[in-house]
């Protein structure tokens, strides 16, 4: 019974920790792929692999650094500094959901960044016959500024809490390997997966967590103790999804054209 | 300088797209290291409080369509 409990316990933070890394993940590796493949498709494979993978490298230092060291500053400490972030983070990407969700702000387009990639890819002129410096260079860049992004959430996920690095990782890992099967198998960009949803997921998840850690850290008891990891997140998503209805009808009530938002 | 520059852009992109939300979610925060410690309220109001800057701020942009 003690186990039972103990496991249940633990899934209350494993659980949403594993989702929220993968999603995220999940949303930054498309990000990578779309513009791997272009670089790939119009500068050659060998300077868009090499690229990817030394940017893969480097990032999978980072977090093996980072995360233990992270384990080594009081958890109070680390609770409020990174639930910080993670709110920030968390908010930033919700906001921008519940935006598009509306109407707000345009969807992000996958196969328009894709024409977009290869048409700048193309305009730099001809390929190098081996190693191919701007297919290399554009590759790493792209796969290093949407990992650091996975490997913030992974360490801010996984930090804040004892034991959380593994399955955050795990998460990540798995993104990884789901969005590089994509890749090999489709060779184009994954625009069937609703990025959109995926961002509202994570924001939701990533704000919950952010919330929760700061309340642990400033040594406030939370109702429910552990349990209530997952009331922040349902009043969360009852709450973003009323904020999108209560959009749609303020932009239906004063029409206009859709501004763009990075 | 200008690569550094760049990486540090990426780095507060990750947090700031809206200046404004950002900066009440900070004040909030502070108000409630201030507060709700020092009085034991319940950390409910802290999330009560982030929802509240964060509908203030959709409806905001949604209304200045117009």
């Amino acid at each position: 019974m003690v186990l039972e409990w103990q496991i249940v316990f633990d899934w209350t933070h494993a659980g949403p920790t594993i989702v929220a890394a993968f999603l995220a993940s999940l949303v930054e590796f498309i990000e990578a792929l779309t513009v791997v493949l272009a670089v790939g498709a119009v500068r050659g494979w060998r300077g868009a692999l090499a690229g990817t993978g030394a940017a893969l490298a480097v990032l999978v230092l980072m977090t093996a650094i980072l995360g233990p060291a992270i384990t080594r500053v009081p958890q109070g400490v680390v609770q409020i500094a990174l639930g910080t972030l993670l709110l920030l983070f968390g908010m930033r990407w919700l906001r921008k959901a519940i935006l598009r969700a509306a109407g707000i702000i345009p969807l992000h387009d996958e196969d328009a960044a894709y024409a977009k990639e290869s048409a700048a890819m193309r305009a730099l002129g001809m390929r190098a016959r081996r190693w191919d410096r701007i297919a290399l260079a554009t590759a790493f860049k792209i796969t290093m500024v949407e990992g650091v992004e996975v490997v913030f959430i992974v360490v801010a996920i996984g930090g804040g809490g004892g034991g959380l690095l593994l399955p955050a990782s795990v998460g990540a890992l798995v993104a990884l390997l789901l969005v590089t099967a994509l890749g090999v198998a489709l060779h184009r960009p994954v625009a069937m997966i609703p990025e959109n949803t995926l961002k509202f997921a994570v924001g939701i998840l990533v704000s919950a967590f952010g919330a929760f850690w700061i309340g642990e850290g400033l040594g406030l008891a939370w109702p429910g103790g552990d349990w209530s990891l997952l009331g922040l997140n349902a009043g969360w998503l009852m709450m973003s999804l009323l904020l999108v209805i209560l959009c749609r009808h303020r932009s239906r009530m004063s029409p206009s054209v859709a501004r763009s938002e990075a | 300088m200008r690569a550094l520059l760049a990486i540090w852009r990426e780095c507060v992109g990750l947090f700031v797209d809206d200046g404004r939300l950002v900066a009440c979610v900070l004040l909030w925060l502070a108000a409630c290291w201030i507060l709700l410690r020092p009085l034991g309220w319940s950390p409910i109001l802290l999330a009560v409080g982030l929802a509240a800057i964060l509908a203030e701020n959709v409806l905001r942009r949604a209304a200045e369509r117009s």
